[in-house]
């Protein structure tokens, strides 16, 4: 019921999540126009590429790619590129989002309060952005280490299938990668509660709220990424019948519709997401969002 | 042609060039060893007699092992995963020869090695046919090595023994140079191999054993198989067996418990190539073909003569189908590679090209040409993506021909040998068409079973049954390391009046192969016109006259040239479509949406 209730506040934040979406799709337009402009006219041309029509067929992809030795170097620095910029942007935008979430203000956004709030806290939160990199490092490799150990004790002492003990294998990397995420929302909100606080201080109350809460924040990840995965899996089930029914340019444009409406449901349960632990973490650490004191006038008469 | 027809017609042929093949009797190799468990060593004796002719001074053996010997060796040159765990865990293998016999003469003090190289030039010079030379060994063994190999009490052991040199018909031994990228060869012998091994151990050979208790900890094992050049095992605690019969063939897997859900699927792809080899190729000469489950070894399958080692499967090769390529793979050696030995050193294209141009179609046959490796959310690869996806990598140093030791990359060999040379050796089989193939492989198959063929005999039997023209064409695809790529530019209507247009186009031509090429104009009015053009100059323009204008032109409509390397450029069209540019450009932005999703959050 309480994620239920969160999910009604997240209709109230449309515009927030309308505005993050479009972000994140005007900037991948744009890193797409140049590969647009690159092959196009090559496909347009030829009778072999008419299979993408109908379907992915990784022939054509890779006929395409393997006689764009040039291309694809400078395609991946245009990526990287677009990537760290992307970043940049999200971690300007955290500091406003993060106090809408946090605050509890997320009725009415008051947009200027929403960019100096952007403004103020970039640099703590580009601070965690290469504090996490810096632990996604390590614990990428020592997760691998781990999982592997995992499952080669399990295949041998356990006799496990092969290949269910792949899946155990990817299960618990992301679970340790979705912990380390958690621990970063965590972060950002104990940041924006506590804006004044040094540094490591701000981590400290972050790792005391988080420790004991890990495997419910963990949950609540997982819920709510279920009704998204639902929504994903079934456009891309809609998109190959749309294809498969020979709709020419139509067919595209329908396809095209469909995946933007998996991309914006991504952005929603992200926020679905933050809602739901920024109510939970205001009501333990509120910092500066704890509501006034009032002063009762209890003096005799 | 039926495929009845094609074997009777291969009989036949086979028949009249037999005569030109020479014939030798098939001698018996004996080894004796015993695998010391706890040292990883393997101690024995291979025990030979010399032939009576030609004649013979000396005698050669091969130590495959020594090629593990130390970091400098010229096969570990490319192997780097190897030498770092040689280096760290300091086992590296090699062999001993303690003493060599002639006729019970131990004559040790004559005999010489140099890398895997051994020979036995006896004092008096004169000829040692008849002798029977026994060789002593002690082979260690590296740990995580590719062909022999140990891990804990598991036993990965090929090449394992000192065989001796191939004989050539002149009396010179052939002792091939193991460099980067060889896989040992010898000669053909009837094997009967006795070897002891600690009673709680389980062995897979080639062939079926008979055993017999020493004591209360050993046993002996006793293996009679051949003809065959090699004789490799694989032994285990572990190992539980799935035994099935194919007409006759016993096929054994040797796998762990934790295995046991990939079994199906081998077994499955096994029987498939078994059926399609038979069918299209030769019978399989042996009762027994044996897979092992192998873990430790730094590659993905062995192939031995009856025998393959497998590694175990990990990671993608579960949810996709290249395992079951890897063992349609291994399991075609058993024919290029096992029956017929061309020399892998100097002609690597003689079994790796063949094989995964056999590979490609049998993956073709049973799981369908489109998504035969992967079909996930739409996206199909096939193992001929696999193959093109890295012929655009291919160095344009080295030919599909050049022998192993003249490549500097493992890049450049997997991509020229496997990948290209597959491709060539399709387009070879596309020019000999539906009716000569199968007379061809049958026939190469029948004339050169348990013989060595050179590059020189595949091209003299493709000048036999196809003619000079494809052999001509052949010898370029393996000879020359020129791209190859035809396309087809500047297509142009001019109306000439009211019933008849002009229509022009220039085909152009990379590369030297010099058959006349297919080619189709499609019109207006949905016809299509079929060409054909023969080369006599790299780029030519092609004019026809028609009733309606030509809305496409297509160059190898059938895709023959498998080996071209481009074949978006063989086709032009005037109806110019966006559909295929705009739905890749969706979905890239889709991809890279996500990719934002994932690294921001969002």
């Amino acid at each position: 019921m309480y994620l239920i209730k969160q999910l009604r506040y997240l209709f109230k934040i449309r515009k927030l999540w309308l505005y993050l979406y479009l972000l994140k799709a005007i900037l991948s337009f744009l890193i797409t126009l140049p590969f647009y402009m690159t092959f196009n006219s090559d496909l347009a041309q030829s009778l072999f590429s008419k299979t993408i029509a109908r379907s992915w067929d990784m022939s054509v992809i890779l006929e395409l790619l393997s006689h764009s030795e040039n291309f694809i170097p400078t395609y991946i620095m245009v990526l990287f590129i677009g990537g760290i910029i992307f970043l940049a942007l999200m971690q300007f935008l955290n500091g406003g989002l993060y106090y809408v979430i946090v605050s509890g203000k997320s009725d009415k956004i008051n947009w200027g309060e929403f960019y100096a709030e952007c403004g103020k806290n970039f640099g703590t939160h580009l601070k965690i952005t290469l504090l996490m990199a810096l632990v996604y490092l390590i614990l990428i490799p020592a997760g691998m280490f781990l999982v592997n150990a995992i499952s080669m004790i399990g295949g041998r002492l356990l006799g496990t299938a092969a290949l269910i003990m792949s899946m155990i294998q990817l299960l618990i990397l992301t679970l340790i990668l979705l912990a380390a995420s958690t621990f970063s929302d965590i972060a950002r909100a104990t940041s924006t509660a506590f804006p004044n606080k040094a540094f490591g201080e701000m981590l400290k109350i972050a790792a005391d709220y988080f420790r004991p809460r890990m495997f419910r924040l963990v949950k609540y990840f997982i819920i709510t990424w279920i009704p998204f995965f639902i929504i994903w899996m079934a456009v891309e089930s809609l998109s190959l019948g749309v294809i498969g029914l020979s709709l020419g340019l139509f067919g595209i444009v329908g396809e095209f519709l469909l995946f933007q409406i998996s991309a914006v449901a991504r952005t929603g349960q992200k926020l679905w997401y933050l809602l739901i632990i920024g109510n939970d973490y205001r009501k333990i650490n509120p910092g500066r969002f704890q509501p006034e004191q009032v002063e009762l006038n209890l003096s005799e008469k | 042609m039926s495929t009845m027809c094609s074997k009777i017609l291969a009989s036949f042929l086979s028949l009249l060039l037999l005569p030109f093949c020479a014939f030798s009797e098939i001698d018996t190799l004996r080894i004796s060893a015993r695998l010391d468990n706890t040292k990883k060593q393997i101690i024995g004796m291979m025990e030979y007699r010399l032939p009576p002719e030609p004649i013979l001074t000396s005698f050669e053996s091969q130590m495959f092992p020594k090629v593990y010997s130390s970091e400098n060796t010229e096969y570990l040159k490319f192997r780097p995963q190897m030498l770092f765990d040689f280096n760290n865990t300091n086992t590296w293998g090699g062999m001993l020869i303690d003493s060599v016999l002639l006729d019970n003469s131990n004559l040790i003090q004559h005999f010489n090695y140099k890398y895997t190289k051994g020979w036995l030039i006896p004092e008096d010079n004169g000829p040692i046919n008849g002798k029977t030379v026994k060789v002593y060994f002690k082979t260690y063994l590296p740990r995580d090595g590719d062909r022999l190999s140990f891990t804990d009490d598991e036993y990965v052991l090929g090449s394992w023994f000192p065989m001796p040199a191939i004989l050539k018909n002149d009396g010179n031994w052939y002792n091939p140079h193991y460099g980067a990228f060889s896989e040992p060869i010898g000669d053909y012998f009837l094997y009967e191999v006795d070897l002891v091994v600690p009673n709680y151990l389980k062995v897979a050979a080639a062939g079926s054993s008979g055993q017999s208790d020493i004591n209360d900890t050993l046993m002996n094992l006793h293996y009679s198989f051949g003809p065959v050049f090699d004789f490799a095992l694989a032994i285990s605690p572990y190992y539980l067996i799935d035994s099935t019969d194919y007409n006759g063939i016993v096929v054994r897997i040797y796998y762990r418990d934790y295995e046991k859900p990939i079994i199906d699927r081998i077994r499955t792809a096994v029987l498939n190539t078994l059926e399609y080899m038979e069918k299209y190729v030769g019978q399989y000469a042996y009762d027994n073909l044996t897979y092992a489950m192998v873990s430790g070894v730094s590659v993905g399958g062995v192939e031995y003569p009856g025998f393959v080692f497998l590694n175990t499967p990990q990671g993608s090769s579960m949810t996709t189908r290249f395992y079951e390529s890897m063992v349609v793979h291994e399991t075609i050696h058993q024919w290029f590679y096992g029956m017929v030995a061309s020399d892998q050193v100097e002609s690597p294209w003689m079994d790796e090209s063949i094989t995964n141009f056999f590979t490609q179609k049998i993956m073709a046959e049973y799981w369908g040409s489109e998504a035969n490796l992967f079909d996930f959310a739409g996206m199909k690869f096939s193992e001929r993506d696999n193959l093109r996806t890295l012929i655009k990598t291919v160095s344009p140093v080295n030919a599909i021909g050049s022998p192993t030791y003249s490549f500097t990359s493992e890049t450049d060999y997997f991509t020229t040998i496997y990948s290209k040379g597959a491709l060539a050796l399709e387009t070879f089989d596309n020019l000999l068409g539906d009716s000569l193939s199968p007379v061809f492989w049958q026939l190469y198959f029948e004339l050169y079973r348990f013989k060595h063929p050179t590059q020189d005999d595949f091209l003299n039997l493709v000048n036999e049954i196809a003619g000079e023209d494809i052999s001509d064409n052949m010898e370029i695809l393996i000879s020359h390391p020129d791209e190859i790529d035809y396309s087809v530019s500047n297509i142009k209507n001019k109306e000439i009046d009211s019933a008849n247009y002009e229509i022009s186009f220039e085909i152009e031509r990379r590369g030297e192969l010099t058959i006349p090429i297919d080619y189709d104009i499609v019109l207006y009015n949905n016809d299509t016109i079929s060409g054909c053009w023969t080369p006599t100059y790299d780029c030519e323009r092609i004019i026809n006259t028609t009733s309606s204008a030509a809305s496409a032109v297509m160059v190898d409509p059938d895709n023959r040239i498998a080996i071209d390397a481009n074949l978006l450029n063989n086709s032009i069209s005037l109806k110019s479509d966006n559909g295929a540019g705009l739905r890749l450009s969706s979905g890239l932005m889709f991809l890279i949406e996500s990719f934002f999703s994932f690294i921001g959050g969002m």
